[in-house]
């Protein structure tokens, strides 16, 4: 019997739902291989019969952290997809500032109205049994299908535990560091499997998939200060989307 | 060892040619690097530096090869084949990238053949390029026994001005060249070692100095495997397996299976792995038998200097001088390593 | 093409579970007669889908017997998926790998087998191949040390052994339980119960890798010679040939190598215990 599937939202861009949509060769095999019952916003879960929850968004309401209470009552896996999810990602930015005032900025005078506390990855309220990294996932678009093949297989998937440099570097890239014009990168504490997406385009990796299990922050602020960064900017480079580890803090 | 005298524009219409008909892989330019690429012209060949990002054994041992591939029949795996090997042209490899395939064909061979590099590397053709000056300010080949080539190719090409000063080392190479060569004289071998000469003066001007004598660097080392560099050094590292991945003699490899969604066929694939890296070691229990990231640092030198060192004679850093620019916390260079050892006796 | 890394296929004879988390099985080998080890040596196990592990043989080498055992604890992705195997089902095979213990030295002499946990299962090997010729070997001790009662591997052939009165077994658990009469503690709270002939016993270790250095010490205070001393190391293997790099200790390639050193020489390798 295939596994029965429901994917829930919190608070996001919703970009993963999309992300995995997209996946137009794989999503067939996908659906081959699963059975999805549920592909809507969060609030209307209620009674489905899903044993696998695939949820992205982190949560940033009382109401839903209620919500992904229930979620994970019913569901025998539950997935964190995205950065939103597995680390806080963007959300988490507005925790460094004072919350009376974000509020105020945001909802005006009615600010005190609104059901709006700090943001929080999922695994901060409920166990998460697996995660699909990154922002947005699937950037080497095998990932979370190797993911749920993985599951579907019993097997614990291989996710790396060394930084995104051993794919970037595998995968010939100049990197940013040395480029003619350098830009400083994350990629030295970033866990990988993102086959190094951003310094591929030449870009600098921000850190969506989060840190390894030991990153080296003693080094990378050396590295980081070397290139020109203030203790300030650094901080503010993590908290783009770690917030919520403990560099940000 | 032939020699032979090759006019330049000959060989540019050769390599032409063999762009046509087979493969050539060939340094390209990339960004403010360059990159070992398939080639349509000889135009587009760098020649000299800038060096490559990473090495060219990645047409040998590719950063993940499938090692089988299976379908599930009644429950039962029936193992497939795989593709098979194609003839190519490796062409403008430089001394110190043609040790390291040198030294790489005896680990492949050695005790266990393994099929999947040798078969591989008979299918190349292997041409190198003399370096006229350092590739780099990284780069360290002199010091450490990399620039001669000692024979390590198929064709070896030294610009002498107006022509190329070619060495044949196998019939292979004699036959990549017939038809456009012509017996070297007297006169082109005085040439030759002149070009050398003044190289030679230029690397030792420009490189770091090795502080230990070349053939001391094992012994230096072993002695020293409580030496606080290793710990100083070890510090700052980030696990990051980038030394590893641009190193033309790391060779050490992960197996990974991977599965077809519908659970019917996958894949064994060997990845590029990297002995700096956390779990290089670690075992199911948790146990890892290389935690300490200094310990893996010295590994990886011991790997290069001493260990494979003493076992095949020679120094497998070859001073290409990659993983000196690759580490960004700048703690890897064996030679930093070596002289800092030596100048800081405990 | 066949590779280095091409597994044979073997079919699965016997699947008898020995503890909640260890199994046994018996194999045969689908396109050789025999496999052909020597105690001590390993097999690379392979489930397709999942991955390789190294397992210890654990049968004698008996070269007319077309099968051969493993026991496998349940750890991981291959040694999970292996542990729900039945009879009949196929699996892969490369080895055997390793050098094995070198049975000829131990010829005449007294033997002193001490194990931990899983450590057990290569040693059986050797214990076997030395009752199979018992009369050439002299007093044969074997010590075994598991967590708790549930956990210890071939209780009945223990006895057997034992009954025989060719070899006498000690067995310690860390904690008891009610049905449990027999020690408790450490496996080192043996070791003083056991005659040890300076000249003539050889002790062949196998267990956790924190077990070696307290076993080590106290066959030192028993003044043991370090040549007299065997173990099996472990280590990460991800190829079994000597080639991808994960098993090394300082030069030394265990896959290849070892796993089985002798102490005397192990003493040279600071990466070893
Ligand atoms: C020489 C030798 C003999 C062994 N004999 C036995 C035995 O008889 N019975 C038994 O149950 N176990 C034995 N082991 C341990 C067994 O190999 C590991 O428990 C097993 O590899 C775990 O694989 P996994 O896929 O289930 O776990 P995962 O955690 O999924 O491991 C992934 C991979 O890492 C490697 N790996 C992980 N742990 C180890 C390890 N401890 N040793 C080597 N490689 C590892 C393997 O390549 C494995 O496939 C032995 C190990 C060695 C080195
Ligand atoms: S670009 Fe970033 S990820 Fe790539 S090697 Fe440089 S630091 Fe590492
Ligand atoms: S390179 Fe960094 S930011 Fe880009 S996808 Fe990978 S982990 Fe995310
Ligand atoms: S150790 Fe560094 S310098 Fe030496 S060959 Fe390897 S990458 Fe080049
Ligand atoms: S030595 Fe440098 S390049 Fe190598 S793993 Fe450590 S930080 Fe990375
Ligand atoms: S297991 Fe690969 S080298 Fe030993």
């Amino acid at each position: 019997m295939k596994p029965k599937v429901g994917f829930f939202s919190f608070t996001s861009c919703e970009g993963c739902q999309l992300v995995v949509l997209s996946m137009a060769d794989k999503l067939l095999d996908l659906l081959g291989a699963v059975e999805v019952v549920n592909f809507r916003e969060a609030s209307s879960y209620k009674g489905e019969d899903y044993d696998v929850a695939i949820v992205e968004g982190a949560l940033s309401t009382v109401h839903e952290i209620e919500e992904i209470r229930a979620i994970r009552k019913q569901a025998k896996i539950l997935i964190a997809i995205g950065a939103c999810a597995h680390i806080g990602g963007i959300n988490c930015i507005r925790n460094f500032d004072n919350q009376f005032e974000i509020k105020k900025a945001v909802y005006g005078e009615r600010a005190a109205n609104f059901d709006s506390i700090l943001a929080q990855p999922i695994d901060a309220v409920v166990k998460v049994d697996y995660y699909s990294r990154g922002c947005p996932p699937n950037r080497d678009g095998e990932e979370f299908v190797e993911i749920v093949t993985a599951i579907l297989q019993g097997k614990k998937p291989y996710i790396p535990n060394f930084p995104v440099c051993v794919q970037c570097k595998m995968k010939g890239n100049v990197c940013t560091f040395h480029k003619e014009k350098p830009i400083t990168c994350l990629g030295p504490v970033t866990r990988a499997g993102c086959n190094a997406h951003c310094p591929s385009y030449g870009n600098a990796c921000i850190g969506c998939r989060g840190l390894v299990e030991e990153p080296n922050l003693n080094a990378h602020q050396e590295t980081l200060s070397g290139a020109g960064l203030t203790v300030e900017e650094s901080l503010n480079f993590y908290r783009m989307l770690n917030g919520m580890m403990e560099v940000g803090k | 060892m032939k020699q032979f005298i090759i006019k330049k524009p000959k060989l540019f219409e050769l390599i032409d040619k063999l762009a046509r008909e087979t493969t050539v892989i060939a340094p390209v330019k990339q960004e403010n690097f360059t990159s070992f690429a398939p080639i349509t012209s000889a135009a587009e060949i760098v020649w000299g530096a800038p060096q490559t990002v990473i090495p060219p054994k990645q047409f040998l041992y590719p950063q993940s090869e499938d090692l089988l591939a299976y379908e599930f029949g009644n429950g039962e795996a029936r193992i497939t084949g795989l593709n098979a090997v194609k003839e190519r042209v490796l062409f403008g490899v430089h001394p110190c990238d043609l040790n390291a395939i040198g030294q790489m064909d005896r680990i492949w061979a050695e005790k266990n053949p393994d099929a999947n590099y040798l078969e591989k590397r008979k299918a190349i053709t292997l041409v190198g390029v003399d370096c006229l000056a350092p590739c780099s300010s990284d780069a360290i080949c002199l010091r450490l026994n990399g620039l001669d080539p000692k024979g390590r190719f198929d064709l070896f090409l030294t610009d002498i001005g107006s022509a190329f000063y070619a060495e044949a080392a196998t019939k292979k190479g004699e036959a990549l060249v017939e038809g456009l060569r012509a017996p070297a004289k007297a006169a082109d071998g005085k040439r030759l070692t002149a070009v050398q000469k003044k190289r030679t003066a230029l690397f030792d001007k420009q490189e770091k100095k090795l502080l230990p004598k070349y053939k001391d660097l094992s012994k230096l080392m072993k002695a020293n495997i409580d030496h606080p560099v290793w710990e100083e050094r070890g510090k700052l590292c980030y696990g990051c397996g980038s030394c590893n991945m641009v190193c033309p003699t790391c060779y050490c490899f992960d197996v990974q299976d991977y599965m077809h969604v519908s659970l019917v066929k996958g894949v064994r694939s060997r990845v590029w792995d990297g002995c700096m890296t956390e779990e290089f070691a670690k075992v199911a229990s948790g146990e890892n038998f290389r935690e300490d990231r200094s310990h893996r640092l010295r590994h990886r030198t011991y790997r290069k200097l001493n260990y494979l060192y003493d076992k095949w004679g020679e120094s497998f850093c070859t001073g290409c001088g990659r993983c000196v620019k690759a580490c960004l916390t700048k703690i890897v260079s064996p030679l930093e390593i070596a002289n800092e050892i030596y100048s800081r006796k405990i | 093409m066949k590779t280095l890394y091409t597994p044979e296929m073997a079919v699965i004879k016997k699947v008898i579970p020995q503890t909640p988390l260890e199994t046994f099985f018996e194999l045969e080998l689908t396109e050789r007669k025999t496999l052909g080890h020597k105690p001590g040596q390993f097999v690379e196990v392979s489930i397709f889908g999942l991955g390789e592990a190294p397992i210890s043989v654990s049968s004698a080498p008996e070269p007319d017997k077309p099968t051969f055992e493993l026991c496998v604890r349940k750890v991981g992705n291959v040694t999970n998926a292996l542990l729900e195997k039945k009879v009949g089902d196929k699996i892969g095979i490369r080895g055997p790998f390793g050098n094995g213990f070198d049975i000829a030295k131990f010829k005449g002499k007294d033997i002193l087998f001490i194990a931990g946990g899983i450590g057990l299962v290569p040693l059986r090997s050797l214990i076997l191949a030395v009752l199979n010729r018992r009369p050439d070997y002299g007093r044969i001790n074997v010590l075994y040390g598991c967590k708790t009662p549930r956990d210890l591997l071939f209780k009945g052939e223990l006895k057997s052994w034992e009954c025989g009165g060719s070899v006498e077994c000690l067995i310690t658990v860390d904690l008891g339980d009610e049905s449990w009469q027999g020690d408790v503690g450490v496996i080192t709270t043996l070791i003083p119960r056991v005659e040890i002939d300076e000249k003539k016993t050889q002790a062949v270790i196998v267990g956790p890798p924190v077990m070696y250095r307290f076993v080590i010490r106290e066959l030192k205070s028993r003044r043991l010679p370090d040549a007299n001393i065997w173990m099996s190391l472990e280590r990460k293997m991800k190829c079994g040939v000597g080639k991808c790099g994960h098993c090394q200790m300082n030069d030394i390639y265990v896959c290849q190598d070892g796993p089985v050193f002798n102490y005397a020489e192990l003493k040279k390798i600071p990466e070893s215990i």
